[in-house]
């Protein structure tokens, strides 16, 4: 691994956490806003976070089960906003939260 | 008020003192970086880090304590069983971490002796404390368990939030019994060493901050048990399960098997799952509530918790929790970066919120709100984010000019700690100090101040209705 590789993937996994972080945060919005414009900057984000996990397959220089992992978990973050949401929702449609 | 709730009020009041302790000794010890002959002779650089270290262990763990006790009677309709004796540790603790800070400051060292182990420091970091005091610690812990665990048995009731805080109690007892034994070999002591501070970190602690932060909403928002309960579940058994194994990306260079980096980096990279499921469950409740609640600080601070745990311990250990990478970052500036950014967001941000929520009811306010929490919530958060980002430059600039291009060789050492980038990290870091330093400040003046001008005023008022 070069010094300036080993910078680049360090700075591209960050990026991905962060991005599932954007994702997740416009994802709920939208929902709660019932807005097809935060839905669309929600899916902007993971299309920021499904680029840089794609550089990460292609470029970085980690063996692959390394890569698998990132590969899987960038799916695990396109599903747990939703299925969070989800839920949340029934557990507090069950206690009579919402109205 | 109860007597717990009373303790508690002393429990979270020396906490935010600490946290003052630890603010002023973490600023002297930015200072150093940037001027090293500071205070020569006086007072070392390593005794104000012992003193910020520690400090934050000590202020964490009261304000848990002081968390715990507060919600103890709401818990269980009824005093602690050992409440007594609580009431009794709780000035022996204050006047134990008082006595050990006066021996870092004064004592500092002494012999290779039992006496020394006993009397002046024990060496670990995070754990130096004296074996006195250490004692008197694991003294404390286990009243505490004994509060929970006890009031449970005698009440005979238990809710889910404390059935998890009570099993919580063994590991959060035993795992400080490492800090007693004085192992010669350096490998083997770090490799027990490193079972305190992760497994107390990232598995006892974590839950605990679970399980106050789900008594925490519950008031808050007013949330039922049983939402909070699954959730908690939930988070427990994810944190649990990444976070046990995830202990192996501490074992670099002290002869643990390599597979054990492979397991740790594993498992740690799956640590973010959880969080963001996290983040999610607190924008769900704010937006359910649509923000609004009686307690907006309380609030907004458990935000802070949410999002301050996911980019701290998330983001910023995402970005070195692989072995490969964590080989260079490991030690730097980096892992300060990411360590100051976790504390807060996990820890600090939850104990804060409890302190405005005991403030609401102690004060019998209806509201709470106004410019004070305001202002140090954000010199508070901005500091914090600008020191991590300033340490995050300098420790970029030691992992890849010392490390990675340098090879840690002692030359490439001195020139990472004279690298422009490294530098400006400390000088920035230094800066962003200050301004945490006031934020604190204005804290603690909008704790004191805190419906004290409402209560005069309504005092004012009452003589000519």
């Amino acid at each position: 691994m070069t010094p300036a590789m080993f910078l680049l993937t360090s700075l591209s996994l960050g990026l991905m956490v962060l991005a599932a972080g954007a994702y997740a945060l416009l994802y709920c919005v939208a929902r709660f806003k019932g807005s097809r414009a935060f839905l669309m900057l929600a899916g902007c984000a993971y299309g920021v976070l499904a680029i840089d996990t794609a550089g990460l397959l292609l470029r970085a220089p980690i063996d692959p089960p390394w890569k698998l992992l990132m590969a899987v978990s960038a799916l695990a973050y396109l599903f747990i906003p939703p299925v969070t949401w989800r839920y949340l929702q029934s557990t507090h449609r069950e206690e009579g939260v919402h109205s | 008020m109860s007597r717990s709730k009373a303790l508690a009020v002393k429990y979270l009041s020396a906490a935010v003192l600490f946290f003052g302790v630890m603010t002023l000794s973490g600023l002297l010890s930015a200072v150093y970086y940037i001027n090293p002959d500071f205070l020569f002779g006086v007072l070392h650089f390593n005794t104000a880090k012992i003193l910020h270290i520690d400090t934050m262990i000590i202020w964490l763990l009261m304000g848990f304590m002081g968390a715990v006790y507060w919600f103890l009677p709401e818990e269980f309709g009824r005093e602690p069983v050992g409440i007594w004796a609580a009431e009794i540790l709780f000035f022996v603790f204050v006047a134990a971490v008082l006595a050990v800070a006066a021996i870092f400051l004064f004592v500092q060292w002494g012999p290779s002796t039992e006496t020394t182990l006993w009397l002046v420091q024990q060496g670990r970091k995070y754990v130096e404390a004296p074996r006195w005091a250490a004692v008197g610690v694991a003294l404390v812990m286990l009243v505490f368990a004994w509060n929970v665990v006890g009031t449970a048995l005698q009440a005979r009731r238990i809710t889910g939030i404390m059935a998890v805080m009570s099993v919580n109690m063994v590991p959060l007892v035993l795992l400080y019994l490492i800090a007693f034994p004085a192992i010669d070999n350096m490998a083997v002591d770090l490799y027990w060493w490193w079972w305190l501070v992760h497994l107390w970190v990232e598995a006892t602690w974590e839950i605990l901050i679970g399980c106050i932060m789900a008594l925490a909403v519950m008031k808050l928002l007013g949330t039922s048990r049983r939402i909070v309960e699954g959730w908690l579940y939930i988070e427990v058994s994810l944190v649990l399960g990444t976070g046990i194994l995830g202990l192996g990306h501490h074992y670099f260079w002290i002869g643990t098997p390599d597979y054990w980096l492979g397991i740790g980096g594993f498992f740690s990279a799956l640590e973010p799952l959880p969080l963001l499921g996290m983040v999610v469950h607190a924008i769900y409740d704010a937006g359910v509530h649509r923000m609004k609640t009686t307690n907006r600080p309380a609030f907004y601070w458990t935000l802070a918790e949410a999002f301050g745990n996911f980019l701290g311990g998330g983001v910023f250990g995402f970005m070195i929790t692989l072995p490969q990478l964590n080989l260079f970052a490991h030690g730097t500036q980096w892992t300060v970066s990411h360590g100051h950014f976790a504390f807060w967001g996990a820890y600090a941000c939850g104990v804060l919120s409890v302190c405005y929520i005991a403030l609401q009811e102690r004060r019998k306010l209806a509201t709470v709100d106004g410019p004070g929490w305001i202002w140090a919530f954000v010199l508070l958060n901005g500091g914090l984010v600008g020191m991590v980002g300033s340490l995050l430059v300098a420790g970029m600039a030691q992992a890849f000019f010392e490390r990675a291009i340098g090879g840690s060789t002692l030359d490439a050492f001195i020139a990472g700690q004279e690298n422009p980038w490294f530098t400006l990290g400390m000088y920035s870091r230094f800066g962003f100090g200050l301004v945490f330093g006031a934020g604190y400040l204005v804290l603690v003046l909008n704790l004191l101040a805190l419906g004290r001008r409402e209560a005069t005023l309504a005092l004012r008022v009452a003589p000519a209705e």
